[in-house]
Formats: C-alpha cells, sequence, structure tokens
C-alpha cells in the first residue's frame, strides 16, 4: 500500500524571530526526500513539528488524507530519528530489540544482521559513533510505521558506514517515505531523490543542485 | 508493556532514595505517600533534566510523556496497595 504524507503551513518562531513561515512537502512511500539548510534555518524543527513533540499553532499534517496533530502518538505512522543518541545506555542490544520491535520478523532481521550479530551482548555505550547510528536506523526502519524522519543520520559516523546507511534506507524505502537532514550535503544527496532547501523560512524545492550554489548553501564551483 | 517497564525502572532509582528519605524522617505512610507522588514527580524531572533525549526511544512506540507517568502513577498505586495488604495479612 502506498501511504501519502502531506506537510503544509507550518510556522514556527523562537524569540520572535521567524524560522520557518510555510514550508510545504509532500512525501510517498518509497520517496526518499533531503533537506538541506543553514545552521538554525528550521530543519530538525520541521522534523519535530511533523513528529509531533514541538508545539506550533501554524502546521497542517495529512497522512492518507486525515489529519493529525500529534502523528507519534499512534505509534504506527512516524518513526524519528533525533539527532542525539536516544537509546538507553544501561541494557544490551539483544534486549533493546526485544523489548522495542514487536514482530518476531523484525526481530529476526536485527538478531540476524551481519553487523549486528556480534555486538548483541554488548550494551550501546560499547557501540562506536557508525554502529550506534546503524543500529538506531535499524530499529526504526524495522517499526511498524510509515514513515520515517533521519535527524542528521550521517552524523558521527565514519564513512564506510555512511554508505551503509544509505543502502539501508535504499532497502526500506519499498515499504516507507523517509525524510531525511544532515549537513553531509554529498551523502544527503546520494541518498535521496528529491532536495528540499530551506532559506529564508521556506522550503524551496531543488531541481538542479548548481541551484545551492545560487542559493548560497554551498561554494560556487561545488556542482557547476 | 516492556517498554514503559523500562522506563519505570529508572524512575524507581530516583523515586525510591528520594522517597526513602521522607519515610525515614517521617514514618512509613510519608514513604508511601511520596512514592505515589512527590517522589514519582522528582523522578520525572529528572528524567526530564538528564534524560531528556532517550524521551524518543518511547515517543517512537507511541508512548507520551503523559502516558508513560500515568502508567508509572498506576504503578505505584498498585505496589503500595500491595504494601498494604501483605502488612494487614502479616498482622
Amino acid at each position: 500500500m502506498r501511504n501519502l504524507l502531506e506537510v503544509d503551513s507550518v510556522m514556527i518562531s523562537f524569540d520572535e524571530r521567524k524560522i520557518l513561515s510555510g514550508c510545504y512537502l509532500k512525501c510517498e512511500t518509497g520517496d526518499v526526500i533531503g533537506i538541506l539548510g543553514r545552521n538554525g534555518c528550521g530543519k530538525s524543527s520541521l522534523l519535530k513539528i511533523i513528529f509531533g513533540t514541538l508545539f506550533t499553532y501554524n502546521k497542517f499534517i495529512r497522512i492518507n488524507g486525515k489529519v493529525y496533530d500529534k502523528p507519534y502518538r499512534y505509534g504506527n505512522l512516524i518513526a524519528y530519528l533525533p539527532q542525539h543518541d536516544f537509546l538507553p545506555k544501561n541494557i544490551s542490544i539483544q534486549k533493546i530489540i526485544s523489548i522495542y520491535i514487536a514482530s518476531s520478523e523484525g526481530r529476526e532481521k536485527l538478531i540476524n544482521d551481519s553487523r549486528l550479530k556480534n555486538h548483541l551482548k554488548k550494551q550501546v555505550s560499547e557501540l562506536s559513533g557508525g554502529e550506534l547510528r546503524y543500529f538506531e536506523i535499524m530499529l526504526l526502519v524495522n517499526l511498524d510505521v510509515k514513515f520515517i524522519l533521519l535527524d542528521e543520520p550521517f552524523s558521527k559516523v565514519e564513512p564506510l558506514y555512511k554508505e551503509v546507511i544509505i543502502e539501508l534506507i535504499k532497502e526500506y524505502r519499498s515499504t516507507k517515505g523517509f525524510i531525511i537532514t544532515d549537513h553531509d550535503y554529498v551523502n544527503i544527496i546520494a541518498a535521496s531523490d528529491r532536495i528540499i532547501l530551506i532559506t529564508e523560512g521556506i522550503g524551496k524545492p531543488i531541481a538542479d543542485l548548481a541551484e545551492l550554489e545560487q542559493w548560497n548553501y554551498v561554494p560556487n564551483g561545488t556542482f557547476s | 508493556m516492556r517498554i514503559v517497564f523500562n522506563y519505570y525502572k529508572i524512575l524507581l532509582t530516583v523515586n525510591i532514595p528520594f522517597s526513602f528519605i521522607f519515610g525515614y524522617i517521617y514514618g512509613v505512610p510519608a514513604f508511601l505517600a511520596s512514592f505515589c507522588t512527590f517522589g514519582l514527580l522528582i523522578s520525572a524531572f529528572y528524567f526530564e533534566l538528564y534524560y531528556k533525549q532517550r524521551y524518543y526511544f518511547y515517543f517512537n512506540r507511541g508512548f507520551t510523556k503523559l502516558k508513560l507517568i500515568s502508567y508509572s502513577f498506576v504503578a505505584n498505586i498498585i505496589l503500595v496497595a500491595l504494601f498494604f495488604t501483605f502488612s494487614k495479612l502479616i498482622h
């Protein structure tokens, strides 16, 4: 089944400074949408608003034709990878898998994953940055949700794992829609099939990568 | 519910010592009252202060802060009720 997430009219201000002033985006199952933008432009805020954990009066979030105020409360619509580690540190990887993943099929997949099976007895605090990010994303993609929001999935991740994470997104996009953001624009571009640049509070669809230069997001000559 | 228990266990690590101090000063009823009220709120505040990011672990499974704290409150009430039942049986 194809699912559709529509986000419109997202506005938010912090201390009277307007951060977002009317963002629109549409994500379907199979889409990987990359969001780029400078520090403090509202990328993470946008993801949190879509997820439902950041409040704003102005927003319109619709999934499969139904409007939601806080989609995360339903547990089967959206998952969100925050910028910082979010897993309990004091329990083993195996235990996290067993309490977090409801389906036995999902649990089997994680337990038998070639990159995880040697770490099952370890605690989260014993994983490297790349291993941890990979494990977090593996958990989220195996949840029974329709859309995944990834906030800085490549942050603190060694190059080899960045490729692995891109492969993971590609593998699961047949059943889910992805919205991802990171400062690592090279990998965001590699993983996404549509790019949106947030600038001046508005999400601008990027048709040609050279536009990123015109909007002063990357230095001139990067793509042209 | 195992995921809620994971949250509840973390709250207990703060709630029990906090309520124990109350109980040590004012007696067992104060311990039990604190365990269900102040102790719970203080431990939830502690979690918010030191493990805020970890809430996303529960959010992704559909558990809001209110749900988590409510379940913890109910669990505390059950524990206190069990305590009363057993102490009546013993006496």
